[in-house]
């Protein structure tokens, strides 16, 4: 257990280089590996999708409730669409909202974790408690609330699902930051007369970075789960013929039980179940090896 | 006693302000944002003046801080107002759900802990082994797993397949309900012996308790897992191997104990993650609970019903954080202040 375990971002990026050139051999490296092949991949097949895909999703190509075949590799639908390629398109609304939500809580979470780890003082404590109070809520739940008062287009879901977020960033970059603050250099800094703009964004900052990259690679994946949550429940931000997985599986997942057209709900759930699973593969993989916590001593 | 007492006052009374703020905040969302109810649920189809008269109906056309104290007085008087949809209160339709999502919970509470507490064990006592790598995965696995999907492949499998367990619904139809005494259905039956109901009750939880424990195990195996790794390095571990106690016992009772205490301070916060996924699981399995009423009042688009339920997750979520704060202090002396 002594190889690949760096401490800094440019460790694990060395780590990650060189898995490239040989197999990698602890589970770190394997779960890093594995992820972000599997985020790459079905990245990829989104951003592909007019070249791969067989058929259009969004028209009948074959007859209804068709089981996989050569023709049709995942089936049709009950308006004989092609599953295959409703799959292919239908990671793009899932992974962008995912992506961009994610973005949305960092760009939001952050900051005002740095400032209020930084200040302390009232405004530390009333932005804690209120960050606190959305954390312990279920996220899924504020997500419904808010699709459903707003209504479910795209951007008020990304900016439903990205609200949820920004507690998880906040809450790690200001505990770092409370820990930082009492290192030596960031005293010394002080004493050299640094400004505060400085401190932040040039000694404290950086250092916060690992553990973004592990919350922002594990919020991606919650994210996901939550729109996929959404679309399930009717508050998706898909008009019909557009595919989305979630939406397909809520669509056929009763006929799938009583009537035996298992592709109908396997392939999207399966799909969402993957996508998540690269993203936490990867922080996983990551926060093993940036967590000096768990590492064996 | 005295500071437990003293402690348990503070913390209720560190409660009420959360309880503000959390109300405060659904609030602030639900009104503040740009667009409102009345234009999400017909944006447009109807004409405006009957938009207004909607908006007025609900008291949307109020200035804010107005709308804020109405919001606040009838919260605080129990009322979370009458359902568009069935012209009910909304406050005795979700204590008629509210038991089914509760026994539900509990249920996937006790699997998840239990399957989280022996993997997570194991795990941590073997750390390295291949059995070890097995138990992560699979805690990274269940947590990627959509509880919708996982609920209908078991489902298929055990109810359409094998054709041994029911897929859905409470009680098979031929069974009568047990007399309400708490509404957790496998309690009512046991409490007056009506085992036909307690049987019926207990197959129709197996799947979909199932489903919410094994989502959950994944988290609980980690915490464990994690903490009792820490505790394994402690010196009185050392000293009780030295004392020659067998492993089996040093990790079942030593280490456990010590590892349960960090494990219920994480469960507050681990309860909305139950909660959300109760909402899924409900809907995959028609499980008559709150999720599934949410779910059926957000197809009609029922504001004031979907609103007094996401006061009431608030209040779950405060009572559960309070309880197990208290239960933290006083199985560890160190908290109380």
């Amino acid at each position: 257990m002594n190889s690949g375990k760096k401490l800094s971002l440019h460790g694990m990026l060395q780590a990650i280089s060189r898995v490239k050139i040989r197999r990698p051999i602890t589970e770190e490296e394997w779960f890093i590996t594995i992820g972000g092949s599997i985020i790459f991949l079905i990245f990829m097949m989104a951003l592909l999708a007019p070249f791969i895909s067989p058929y259009d999703p969004t028209i009948k190509t074959g007859a209804s409730y068709q089981p996989p075949s050569w023709e049709h590799l995942m089936g049709t639908d009950k308006f004989g669409r092609d599953m295959f390629s409703r799959i292919i398109w239908g990671g793009r609304i899932p992974l962008v909202i995912g992506l961009v939500a994610t973005i949305f809580s960092f760009a939001i979470g952050v900051p005002l974790g740095l400032l209020s780890g930084y200040f302390g003082g009232n405004f530390d404590r009333i932005l804690s408690l209120v960050m606190d109070s959305i954390y312990s809520f279920p996220g899924l739940v504020l997500a419904i609330a808010l699709a459903a008062l707003l209504g479910s287009s795209v951007v008020n879901i990304t900016v439903a699902i990205a609200v949820i977020y920004v507690p998880t960033f906040f809450r790690v970059v200001r505990g770092q930051v409370l820990s930082i603050k009492e290192e030596l250099y960031v005293t010394a800094a002080i004493s050299i007369g640094a400004k505060r703009r400085t401190i932040i964004a040039r000694y404290i900052f950086p250092n916060t970075i690992p553990s973004i990259a592990i919350v922002f690679s594990l919020s991606i994946a919650d994210a996901i789960l939550t729109e996929a949550g959404l679309s399930f429940l009717g508050l998706g931000p898909v008009v019909p013929p557009v595919p989305d997985w979630a939406y397909d599986l809520q669509k056929w997942y009763g006929l799938a039980v009583s009537q035996g057209y298992w592709w109908l709900a396997f392939w999207p759930g399966f799909f969402i179940m993957l996508t998540v699973l690269g993203y936490s593969l990867f922080g996983e993989g990551l926060n093993e090896i940036l967590n000096p916590m768990l590492r064996e001593v | 006693m005295g500071s437990l007492k003293k402690y348990i006052v503070l913390r209720i009374l560190t409660a009420i302000p959360m309880f503000f703020i959390l109300i405060t905040v659904i609030f602030f969302f639900l009104r503040i944002l740009p667009g409102d109810p009345i234009s999400a649920m017909y944006g447009g189809k109807l004409p405006a003046e009957y938009e207004a008269y909607l908006r007025h109906k609900l008291g949307l056309d109020l200035p804010y801080h107005i709308q804020y104290i109405n919001y606040l007085r009838s919260l605080f008087m129990g009322d979370l107002g009458t359902s568009i949809y069935t012209k009910r209160p909304i406050s005795r339709e979700i204590m008629e759900n509210l038991p089914a999502t509760l026994e539900l919970t509990i249920y996937g509470l006790a699997i998840a802990l239990f399957v989280g507490i022996t993997l997570g064990s194991s795990a941590a006592h073997r750390r390295g082994s291949k059995i070890d790598r097995l138990i992560r995965v699979y805690s990274v696995l269940t947590y990627a797993l959509f509880i919708p999907w996982f609920g209908t492949l078991l489902q298929f499998i055990f109810g359409v397949y094998l054709h041994i367990l029911p897929i859905g619904n409470r009680l098979d139809p031929t069974v009568d309900a047990p007399i309400r005494i708490t509404g957790l259905y496998t309690i009512d039956a046991l409490l007056t012996g009506n085992f036909l109901a307690f049987f019926s009750a207990l197959r129709h939880l197996i799947l979909p308790s199932l489903v919410l424990g094994i989502v959950l195990s994944g988290i609980f195996v980690r915490m464990t897992r994690e903490n009792m790794i820490v505790i394994l390095r402690k010196d009185f571990i050392s000293f009780a191997k030295a004392r020659g106690i067998s492993n089996d016992k040093i990790i079942w009772k030593h280490a456990l104990k010590n590892t349960l205490i960090p494990i219920i301070t994480i469960f507050g916060l681990q309860f909305a993650l139950l909660l959300a996924g109760a909402i899924l699981t409900e809907t995959t399995f028609s499980w008559p609970g709150l999720g599934s009423y949410l779910k059926l009042r957000i197809e009609y688009r029922d504001y004031p019903a979907i609103q007094g339920v996401i006061v009431v997750y608030a209040i779950l979520v405060i009572i559960v954080s309070l309880i197990v704060d208290m239960i933290y202090a006083m199985i560890d002396p160190r908290i109380r202040y």
